[in-house]
């Protein structure tokens, strides 16, 4: 059975949901019919004891398409998933991605970027009768999905189709929105409490405005303890500082100059 | 002036515009922290205002080239107009080519009680294209009385293609930036369009392995940006080379510089420049007491990023910043504050921002854009630029 493209976006994103907006909608318009077809997936058998807590909002950073399995897990407990995803997964411009199955597509993509979103695209499609069939109400809170791997997965080389992403404050509600819509809490749900920076700064902006960070660790008994959210290190911010001094950019990623946003002109 | 808002469009309608521009047409950033940013009203211009406009952005780019090569051939003026360090070789060097290129501007328009002002051009990476192309176009079909202005993306295709005369085409932009992604690709939509073969770059280094040749580089990744990556990127040659034509060209950093109207000596009464740019000031010449009628701007910023209006300001906050301006006045320059007109819309008064674009020296349409406050930020509404059909 086949879905439309315009169906799985409708399911991630419906018009009911005040969370929908922040879905970042760029990896469904990169999917391909071949992408569509709806597979029985023992995978998504996975279950998670979750108690639904109305107040609390949840932020996944898990890698690739593990975030959403577990965002699924939240879904059946009452949690409407938010996918941010927010990377473009291939070049159109090779002409080898032409090809219409994504099963051929998934080495040639490893082999071209930094960042491999393949196993996220045909999550979200795979994913889709299952979230339909939560019935998620419109006022489920969000449970929004960030790409652990968003920094790059493997090594860069010049010619390779560069599709690191990073998050900024911009990317979520802030916390007076939150609070407005009845969240208090923020739950993070990771392998371990080391974050990027940038998932930091989104933290940091909800904690300072009274919004109780928690983490929980992922698939182990749901039981979110408080987290007090600490600042970038002396260490960090001297050698940002330094590197500043020395004319180095002013990332991790080496890429551009500066970090900042937002950034056209 | 003869500019209004037009009848909002539905919520379903306007959900199925922006599930067109995210599903079809590669526009991803509707939404900005709590802030949706798609205009549910298009802009709408009189004709002959639009022609007048047109007219004022041709002249102003004509007087912008003529300026250009008079900094390229003065070493103090590009002192004068805080041109970075490590680029002023970069300039010397184009001194001495023949330059196979073409240019595309966005001249920033805000209406004022004393007619249209400039805030900026936007010269170096100017952006906005997809969506001058497709809102008008997908609000069209619900505004029967009224048309879409021209497409600046059809008209940067063709110079580009020409340029290209059969060759590939790169698309250079800073990897991270997904709101720079979307201006590459929606021009290489635009060259799919045409036939003309490109491929999408985010790094200089990868012009020495990419296969086939390039013929044309267009560089969207902002040159300040440019000049900080290392060396062994090969960007210096990058920006020189005679190997390809690249767009913009290096010397679009002289214009691309805020503090570029400081270069103009004389300027004629009754030049563009005069008549719609106004007066900027090196900060230093500017009197302690006369702060609030001045806006303060970083010499190379984006999207309204550094713009301070100085009488919003606390004198706290304004002391701090003019200690940073006062370490390194050739990074800022003091434009004289005007006051953008606003428009009543369903979202209460906004203030209209109209970027046209001139590619070789012709206008082209314009990217829109509604501020919830007097400076044009990322937080701004994007809207439709329409016209009525029947000429008046």
């Amino acid at each position: 059975m086949t879905m439309s493209i315009e169906t799985v976006y409708d399911a991630w994103r419906p018009e009911s949901s005040i969370w929908s907006r922040w879905v970042k909608p760029v990896l469904f318009s990169y999917l391909t019919p071949g992408d569509l077809v709806r597979e029985p997936d023992a995978e998504l058998a996975r279950e998670w004891n979750v108690s639904h807590e109305a107040q609390t909002a949840v932020l996944i950073d898990l890698p690739g398409a593990e975030g959403l399995l577990v965002a699924l897990a939240l879904a059946r407990a009452g949690w409407r998933p938010i996918p941010v995803y927010n990377a473009i997964p291939f070049p159109t411009d090779d002409p080898e991605t032409d090809l219409p199955l994504s099963i051929t597509r998934v080495s040639r993509v490893r082999a071209i970027t930094t960042v491999d979103l393949d196993p996220v695209l045909r999550a979200i499609v795979r994913f889709t009768p299952t979230l339909l069939d939560c019935h998620l109400p419109n006022d489920a809170p969000p449970a929004f999905v960030i790409d652990q791997n968003r920094k790059g997965m493997f090594p860069r080389s010049p010619g390779c189709f560069d599709n690191r992403s990073f998050l900024s404050t911009s990317d979520f509600p802030s916390a007076v929105f939150l609070k407005d819509h009845g969240i208090r809490s923020m739950a993070v749900i990771r392998s371990n409490m080391r974050l990027d920076d940038d998932a930091r700064s989104v933290l940091l902006s909800w904690q300072q405005e009274q919004i109780s960070i928690r983490f929980q660790q992922c698939w182990e008994a749901w039981d979110p303890r408080t987290w007090s959210v600490p600042g970038p290190s002396r260490l960090s911010q001297f050698w940002h500082h330094f590197g500043r001094l020395l004319g180095y950019p002013d990332h991790e990623s080496g890429a551009f100059g500066e970090w900042r946003r937002p950034s056209s002109s | 002036m003869n500019l209004r808002l037009g009848p909002p469009l539905g919520l379903s309608e306007l959900r199925g515009v922006e599930r067109d521009l995210h599903l079809r047409l590669g526009k991803w950033d509707t939404q900005v922290g709590d802030t949706p940013v798609l205009s549910s009203q298009p802009l709408v211009f009189h004709r002959q205002e639009w022609s007048r406009l047109c007219a004022a952005a041709e002249r102003l780019a004509a007087e912008l080239c003529m300026e250009e090569q008079n900094v390229l051939a003065t070493e103090s003026l590009q002192s004068r107009i805080g041109i970075p360090k490590p680029l002023r070789p970069v300039l010397g060097r184009l001194r001495e080519q023949s330059a196979r290129t073409m240019r595309a501007l966005r001249f920033d328009f805000h209406p004022t009680s004393e007619g249209w002002r400039i805030s900026e051009v936007n010269s170096d990476v100017p952006g906005g294209w997809g969506e001058a192309e497709s809102l008008p176009a997908l609000f069209q079909r619900y505004y029967p009385d009224l048309v879409p202005s021209c497409s600046p993306l059809r008209a940067w295709g063709e110079a580009v293609a020409r340029l290209a005369d059969g060759g590939c085409i790169a698309l250079l932009s800073a990897p991270g930036f997904l709101e720079d992604q979307q201006v590459t690709l929606a021009f290489q939509r635009e060259l799919s369009r045409r036939a003309v073969r490109s491929v999408l770059l985010q790094n200089p280094a990868a012009l020495r392995v990419r296969q086939p040749r390039i013929s044309v580089l267009v560089r969207f990744y902002q040159i300040e940006w440019l000049c900080k990556l290392s060396r062994r990127t090969n960007w210096p040659t990058l920006l020189t080379s005679a190997d390809f034509a690249v767009v913009n060209p290096a010397v679009s950093l002289i214009s691309e510089s805020k503090r570029f109207p400081l270069a103009f000596s004389k300027v004629a009464e009754d030049s563009a420049w005069a008549e719609f740019a106004p007066e900027s000031r090196d900060p230093r010449e500017v009197s302690a007491n006369d702060w609030d009628n001045w806006v303060l701007k970083a010499a190379y910023s984006n999207t309204g990023d550094q713009v301070y209006l100085c009488s919003e300001l606390s004198k706290g906050s304004l002391e701090r910043l003019l200690q940073a301006v006062r370490r390194d006045p050739l990074a800022w320059v003091a434009q004289r504050r005007f006051h953008t007109i606003p428009l009543d819309s369903v979202r209460g008064p906004v203030f209209p921002c109209v970027g046209v674009f001139v590619v070789n020296g012709r206008a082209a349409g314009a990217y829109v854009r509604l501020s919830r406050r007097q400076v044009t930020d990322g937080a701004a509404l994007e809207a439709p630029l329409m016209m009525d059909r029947i000429a008046q």
